[in-house]
Parts: structure tokens; C-alpha cells; sequence
């Protein structure tokens, strides 16, 4: 649970780039990995929490996420008794968020998989399902440029697996 | 030869010694010209067969650019892709396969290359949806059960299927969840649920059955579980009366549609059924095929102050209702309260009526036209949701609220008329916690008094303009409670006079946390 003093208190972070971000307690916690350092180093104020898995430009697009969502509600752990359907939909501001280049969008969802925070991380992860979603196992290699590299009776076996598909 | 005066005095008479030179001279720059004119015309050919050249040149530079663009993506994606650790492709994979609720994707993704196969078969909960909808299910049934263990099952069956029913029946303490429509004899559902094999289901969570269901099939259904499925904690089902009906303790999720046969409920046996299942924390109501709930109130406690009366429903977290704009529900609406409702949403429709039958063919009105049709759904729908706040409610930890006023029909009969100014303010005096406010309105918009909000969303509301906004703004501001303000956003809003207001004056004051679309 924040405290009142909590959500004025500044937290400065240090990118691999060696690039200091100042940032409100509120918007850095929306990280479960920067809330628990925090939590590890107490309550000094001068000691900078470095992230050496993220650079400068990455961390910049992830807090502009975390400044968005600050006022979020936490996110509810995920249970087995909830079974509302899951869809690939993304919200609004979300979408416009997270268009941007390719290589931009792989970098974000490591960060945001490193940095421990779910909802980006799960608006990354369905960003590039978007992607794949509904395409045949070609069209998947060659979107991601990959290498069909099963033996053949790993292909046979495939094959009879997908017999189904071949019915259409 | 003889010279006629005309010859003698034009300029081109062929006699003429000055004509014949210009004659000559003429002809001499014609012919100058048309080879000039000839050779352009080659030339023009010559660069017009370059410029078409270039011109292919260009579209197959383009071409190579554009695939080399292609590449460059792919050599991107391909890049991205092989950096994510396997976990988090692992759930791209869950999410593809989520959004299509069915293993069919997961063969795809399995048939792509070793590693995306290695992850797929590693990922046990990608090949839990099995569904007798289609053929693929048909084919790959047992391939699935095989692939999804240890995982739960996720079973989508449109009937009971004597084909498909056994091989899923031998895995039947890892159903998970069941959403079936039952055709034909309704004893079948019980070849689906066993009637008394003990902890039969040990795993089953959630159950939806697309059917409305008879109290006796329901209520054995329910006891049914209770052998069988005693960690059953989602249902969503149909019921036409809930007279004599009980839901399985051990409950946490209900969503209820109601559909009676006469439009008239019991009270009591509403509330009944709703405590027969103690352990609810999120309740759905769909109540729009009702009309009238009889009046049934508690046994008053002496402690109590009058009118403060109430069937409570302690553990519940999330309410959503939704119901017709029907004075009559209010019997009901009064009684119920969910004192520690985090969230709630509530949904009024306008009502079902019959043009026929509520306009009397025989009056004309004192002009000889037809009579205007009296629509009074905001009013009933405001008295509703009255009975859900008021009375002496109070909601001291709903942090989320959203409410949406649907009378399409009433708006096109006043266009005009505008909701009351204070709907949301007097709810929220009841709710000191509010924080997310999601308004969907039908009705015109001239002003709305808000609390201190963290985030205020509007879907499809008509504003008169924009200025009550500026000022709520403003308020914030004066409140200091602007830094704690999240997002205003607006979904498909619309402005009834767009030459005072547009929406543009509102990014001036709210700058990066308005949201519009």
C-alpha cells in the first residue's frame, strides 16, 4: 500500500546508456522491479537504481507507458476461477502507444518482461499475436524470416497432425 | 503577256520579281522548319523512349527498395523474435490462442520451426480448448488432451455429442470450464455432469450454459455439483423464474439472466437465490426481460433506523446490472445492497414497447394530428438507479463506477432536453471513494457536476459544449487535485452546437491527459 509521502518521493533511475531518469514514485513502481529495489533500499532518496538491461530511448518510451497508466488500478493477480474471455484487443491509447518501429516495439516488450510490468508486457505480447494471428505456418516463417528446420519425419509427423487443415 | 491592273498592284503576283523571292524564301524556312520540326519529333521520341526507360527504371528501384524495406522489417522481426526468452514468446502464443478461444492456432504455431514447436509443446495450457464445434475439433481431440496435460480443460461442446463425449469424458477431473448449449432432451446434460460420483470434477471452475433452464434440471444440476464440483466458482446460465432455485455454495462468480414467462418476479425468491450462494464476490444481473419485482422487505432490527432496511451482500466486490427502464424493478433495487461493492456498473435500457399498442388508434389529438408518444425513460431509469444508491445507502470503498443511460428513443423524441446536472454528484456522495468514472448517455449533456476524479471517461454523450469540462478543470485545479488526475477521455462524443465549443479548446486545458476519439 503507497503512503501519501511515497507518491511525492522522486525516484531517479540509470539506464545501461548511463543516462539518469528523475521520475515520481507513483509512475517508477508501475515497475514490480524498481517497487521492490525501493523497497530494498529504504527510503534514501540520492541512491539511483541502475538498470543495466535498458537503454536511455527504451526506457523513455516505457515511462511515457508508466506516466499514462500511474493512476491504474494494480493489476489483479491471475486466477484460475476467471475465465472471462481474453481477447487480442488493445486499447486506445495503447495502440496509438505502441506503434511504433519493430524494432522499437521487441525492445519495449524486453523491458517491459525485465522491468516486471504485466500490462505493457501483456500490450507487447499482443501486439506481435496480432501479427501472427490467423496465418499459416509459411506465412509465419516468412514474415520472421525463419528457417523451416525440421527433419523430415518431424515434417511427416506434422503433417498428419495438420491433416485437418488440408480438409478445407 | 498582258499585265491586268490587279496583277500589277498585288503584292503576290507570280510576275512579280520581289514576290517570287519572299515566294522562295518562305518555302526555303518551311522546309527549314518542318525538318527541324521532324528531327524534334525524333528527338521527342528518342526522350520519351528514355523517360520510359527511367520510368521502369524508377518502379523496379522502387520495387528493390520496397523489398529491400520488406527484408529489413523481417530482419527486424526476425532479430526481435529470436531475443525474446522463450517464456515471453510462450505467452504471445497464449495470447494468439486466446483470442480465437481453440487449439487451432497452437497447430500452426507448432508447424513453424523447432523452437516455436519445442515452446508449443512445452506450453501445456495452448492445447487446452477443445470444442465439438468442428471438424478440426473432431480430429484433433485426442491429440489435445494429450498435449494439455497437466493443464485444465477448457471445454467448448454445442451438444452432447456421443462421439465426441468419451474420449473428453476420461479426462473429466481436468475440466476446468464448460460452455455448452444443450439441444433436445435436457436429461443429456447429465450424461455431461455426473449426478452423484463424488469430487467426479474435481477441477471445474466455471460452467456457462447458453440454455434457460427449468427449476427442476437447475436445482439437480446444482445439487449435482455439489457431489461433483465442489470448486465450482463461475456460472452463467438463464432462468425464467427464481422461485425454489439455489446456486452451489461454493460460488464466488454469478452472471444471471433472467427471462420470466409472465415479466413479474418475486422479490423474495430473488434474494433467496442470491443467498443461497454466500461466498458471491462479483455478481452480473441481467434483468432486462423483467418488469415488475413484488415488494418483500427484510425483518426490521431494532438497531437499525427506519428506512435504512436492507438485504446485504457483504462480500461482494463487483456488481453489474442491467434492466429496462421499469418503475416496477424498484421494489427490488431498494432492498439490495452490496455495502463493499469495490466496482459496480450498471446498464438502463430504454423500455420494450409496442408502437401498437401504446398509441390508441381512435385519438387524434385537438388539431386532428397523431399524439406525440410520452417517453419517460429517464425518469424511470433515475429513479432506478435512486433505489441502488439511496435509501440510505452508502458505498464506502467503490473506487469504479460506470453507468450508461440508453433511451435512443427518448433523445430522438427531445433532442432538446438535457440530464440533471447533479446524476453523478448525488451518486457519488454516496461513494466517497470514487475514482473512475465511465458515463455512457443517450440523453443531452449540458453540464455535469463531478467529484474529484482520477479518470472520467464519456462514451457516445452529446455535449451542448465544452465549457462545463474546461471548468471541471478548473475545479481541479483549485482543489490541487489536478497532479492526481489521470485521463479524460472521450469515445465517439459529440458536440450538439460546435460553433461555440470544439474539442480543440479542451487539449488547451487538459492538454496530454485528454484522450479523444
Amino acid at each position: 500500500m503507497s503512503t501519501t509521502e511515497d507518491k511525492t518521493r522522486k525516484v531517479k533511475l540509470v539506464t545501461s546508456d548511463n543516462e539518469e531518469f528523475e521520475v515520481d514514485w507513483e509512475v517508477a513502481t508501475r515497475s514490480v522491479l524498481i517497487k521492490h529495489m525501493l523497497e530494498d533500499i529504504g527510503e534514501s532518496e540520492e541512491q539511483a537504481i541502475p538498470l543495466p538491461n535498458v537503454t536511455a530511448n527504451v526506457l523513455k518510451k516505457v515511462l511515457e507507458w508508466c506516466e499514462h497508466h500511474r493512476k491504474d488500478p494494480e493489476p489483479a493477480p491471475e486466477s484460475s476461477d476467471d475465465n472471462r474471455k481474453r481477447t487480442l484487443e488493445i486499447g486506445d491509447w495503447d495502440a496509438k502507444f505502441i506503434q511504433v518501429d519493430q524494432e522499437m516495439l521487441f525492445e519495449i516488450i524486453l523491458a517491459a518482461n525485465y522491468l516486471d510490468i504485466k500490462a505493457l508486457l501483456d500490450v507487447g505480447c499482443k501486439t506481435v499475436a496480432n501479427m501472427i494471428k490467423g496465418k499459416q505456418p509459411e506465412e509465419i516463417r516468412k514474415m520472421f524470416n525463419i528457417v523451416n528446420d525440421f527433419t523430415p519425419e518431424e515434417e511427416a509427423q506434422i503433417k498428419k497432425e495438420n491433416e485437418w487443415a488440408e480438409d478445407r | 503577256m498582258v499585265l491586268t491592273p490587279t496583277d500589277a498592284h498585288t503584292f503576290n503576283n507570280s510576275a512579280h520579281h520581289s514576290a517570287q523571292n519572299a515566294k522562295a524564301l518562305c518555302l526555303t524556312r518551311l522546309t527549314a522548319i518542318e525538318d527541324l520540326t521532324q528531327a524534334l519529333q525524333t528527338t521527342r521520341t528518342a526522350i520519351e523512349g528514355v523517360a520510359r526507360a527511367l520510368n521502369t527504371s524508377l518502379s523496379d528501384v522502387q520495387a528493390a527498395i520496397h523489398e529491400i524495406e520488406d527484408e529489413r522489417a523481417r530482419v527486424v522481426r526476425a532479430r526481435g523474435l529470436a531475443r525474446l526468452p522463450d517464456e515471453v514468446l510462450g505467452l504471445v502464443f497464449v495470447a494468439v490462442m486466446d483470442d480465437c478461444d481453440s487449439s487451432e492456432s497452437t497447430f500452426a504455431l507448432s508447424a513453424v520451426c523447432r523452437r516455436f514447436r519445442a515452446i508449443a509443446l512445452s506450453t501445456s495450457r495452448l492445447w487446452s480448448h477443445i470444442s465439438s464445434y468442428t471438424h478440426f475439433a473432431r480430429l484433433t481431440t485426442n491429440i489435445c488432451l494429450e498435449r494439455s496435460q497437466p493443464s485444465g480443460l477448457h471445454l467448448n461442446l454445442r451438444k452432447m455429442d456421443v462421439k465426441f463425449h468419451p474420449a473428453v469424458w476420461q479426462h473429466r477431473r481436468r475440466w476446468e470450464s464448460i460452455s455448452t448449449f444443450v439441444e433436445g432432451e435436457e436429461s443429456q446434460i447429465f450424461d455431461l455432469f455426473p449426478v452423484n460420483e463424488q469430487d467426479a470434477l474435481p477441477r471445474l471452475r466455471s460452467v456457462t450454459l447458453y440454455n434457460t433452464l427449468d427449476t427442476l434440471v437447475a436445482n439437480k444440476l446444482v445439487k449435482s455439483w455439489s457431489i461433483s464440483a465442489r470448486n465450482l466458482r463461475h456460472l452463467n446460465f438463464s432462468i425464467s423464474s427464481p422461485s425454489q432455485h439455489i446456486l452451489p455454495a461454493s460460488l464466488t462468480r454469478l452472471e444471471l439472466r433472467l427471462y420470466p414467462e409472465d415479466t413479474s418476479l418475486s422479490s423474495r425468491d430473488t434474494i433467496s437465490l442470491l443467498q443461497s450462494a454466500p461466498l458471491l464476490e462479483d455478481i452480473k444481473l441481467d434483468l432486462r426481460g423483467v418488469e415488475y419485482f413484488t415488494r418483500y422487505n427484510p425483518p426490521r432490527c431494532r438497531s437499525q433506523p427506519k428506512g435504512r432496511n436492507f438485504f446485504s451482500f457483504s462480500r461482494v466486490k463487483k456488481v453489474a446490472l442491467s434492466f429496462s427502464a421499469e418503475y416496477g424493478l424498484i421494489p427490488l433495487f431498494k432492498v439490495l445492497h452490496f455495502p463493499n461493492a469495490e466496482q459496480f456498473a450498471i446498464s438502463v435500457d430504454e423500455k420494450d414497447r409496442d408502437p401498437e399498442s401504446e398509441m390508441d388508434p381512435y385519438y387524434d389529438d385537438e388539431y386532428g394530428g397523431k399524439p406525440e408518444r410520452e417517453i419517460d425513460d429517464i425518469g424511470a431509469g433515475l429513479n432506478l438507479v435512486d433505489a441502488i444508491f439511496f435509501e440510505g445507502k452508502e458505498y464506502p470503498l467503490l473506487t469504479t463506477l460506470s453507468l450508461r443511460f440508453h433511451f435512443p428513443e427518448e433523445y430522438d423524441c427531445e433532442p432538446d432536453f438535457c440530464l440533471d446536472e447533479s446524476v453523478i454528484e448525488d451518486i457519488a456522495d454516496h461513494c466517497p471513494s470514487l475514482q473512475h468514472l465511465t458515463f455512457e448517455c443517450t440523453v443531452l449533456i449540458e453540464r455535469l457536476n463531478l467529484p474529484s476524479l482520477s479518470n472520467l471517461t464519456l462514451v457516445g454523450c452529446t455535449l451542448k459544449d465544452t465549457k462545463w469540462l474546461v471548468d471541471y478543470e478548473d475545479e481541479l485545479q483549485e482543489n490541487e487535485a489536478w497532479s492526481s488526475f489521470g485521463i479524460l477521455r472521450l469515445l465517439g462524443c459529440k458536440l450538439a452546437d460546435r460553433q461555440r465549443s470544439t474539442w480543440d479548446t479542451l487539449r488547451s486545458f487538459y492538454g496530454s491527459k485528454l484522450e479523444l476519439f
